[in-house]
């Protein structure tokens, strides 16, 4: 399944990869194409759900699921 | 120890003035103009991750502030409790400034929709700032809910109208025993001023500065405007009257001819 180009949907765009079903943790680092540390100042949400830190590492991603990935910005 | 220093969420806070970072021409005015402000607590959005801007908000601020999160742009309930949490999360702070606006062309809070939000947002623990429009009995509510901080607009957001309706302003201040800060509107500092002498906690502003022809002197002139007016109102503002009343004695005058 591997060699598949797999999609999700991450920050409203479809992001294609190899990853089939990946912990959430290797999706984002795939993604962004750094290593995600739980200190990095983002926030993750999978179908408008928060996912805490501390369960990026254990949350499984499944094909076409809306992932949110989010950061502090300029607001009033 | 400034006797006249704010405690929000048990926290003490010498300025009355929360800026927001939004529209300055360059992160360079926006510190000098949040330094000058004498601000120390500054709003910020929460928005999709943008791979080209590598550098990190916060890392581009360089005076340490107490941060206040909002949910600009939400306008249902789902949106607004998933955007707080993610707030949340990202910035490790319980506050949120709950922003619901219910249309894209005057921005107006529902009050509705925000009332129901502040429900579950108070059961997962938030301190809400709720920006309000400006009826007394939505304020008293909000108040009543547990919001740590009521925020009416005196007009809407970025039209710099300032206050349009200072009579609801007074019911609110006569009604509201906690915390309410004027958010949204503010176009002079005389705006700033005048709800300071009307008795409200603060003010919170960003467009009034930010698109100001000089940021930096806008922001100086807003922070005196918000001590001024906070002065004026602990210094017992005078009763008006429509009568003349002469601060000169005529006793002694010399005679009339």
């Amino acid at each position: 399944m591997n060699e598949l180009v797999n999609i999700y949907i991450i920050n409203g765009k479809k992001f294609e990869c190899n990853l089939y079903e990946p912990r959430l943790t290797e999706l984002i680092e795939k993604f962004l194409n750094v290593d995600v540390d739980t200190n990095s100042m983002i926030a993750i949400a999978v179908n408008n759900e928060l996912i805490q830190r501390s369960k990026w590492n254990k949350t499984i991603v499944k094909l076409n699921d809306k992932i949110e990935i989010v950061a502090p910005f300029f607001g009033g | 120890m400034n006797s006249d220093s704010l405690i929000i969420d048990g926290n003490r806070f010498k300025s009355r003035l929360i800026m927001g970072t939004a529209l300055f021409p360059n992160v360079n005015v926006l510190n000098k103009s949040l330094g000058i402000s004498g601000a120390e607590i500054i709003t910020l959005a929460i928005r999709r991750l943008n791979l080209t801007i590598r550098n990190n908000f916060l890392d581009q601020i360089h005076k340490k502030y107490t941060i206040l999160p909002n949910t600009a742009g939400c306008f249902t309930k789902k949106e607004a409790v998933l955007t707080a949490e993610l707030a949340r999360e990202t910035l490790e702070t319980n506050w949120i400034k709950l922003e619901l606006i219910s249309d894209k062309e005057m921005l107006l809070p529902d009050p509705i929709e925000l009332y129901e939000t502040c429900k579950v947002l108070l059961k997962k623990k938030f301190k809400i700032f709720a920006y309000c429009s400006d009826d007394p009995i939505l304020c008293k509510r909000l108040e009543d809910l547990g919001c740590e901080v009521v925020m009416p607009l005196v007009s809407p957001i970025g039209s710099g109208l300032g206050i349009r309706n200072e009579h609801n302003l007074e019911i609110i201040r006569k009604m509201c025993s906690g915390k309410v800060f004027v958010d949204a509107g503010i176009g002079r500092p005389s705006d700033a001023s005048k709800v300071m002498e009307m008795g409200f906690d603060g003010v919170l502003l960003n467009s009034s500065v930010a698109r100001s022809f000089d940021p930096i002197k806008m922001s100086e002139a807003m922070k005196l405007a918000v001590v001024s007016g906070r002065i004026g109102y602990n210094s017992g503002l005078i009763e008006k009257s429509k009568l003349a009343s002469n601060s000169t004695t005529f006793k002694g005058k010399i005679s009339n001819f």
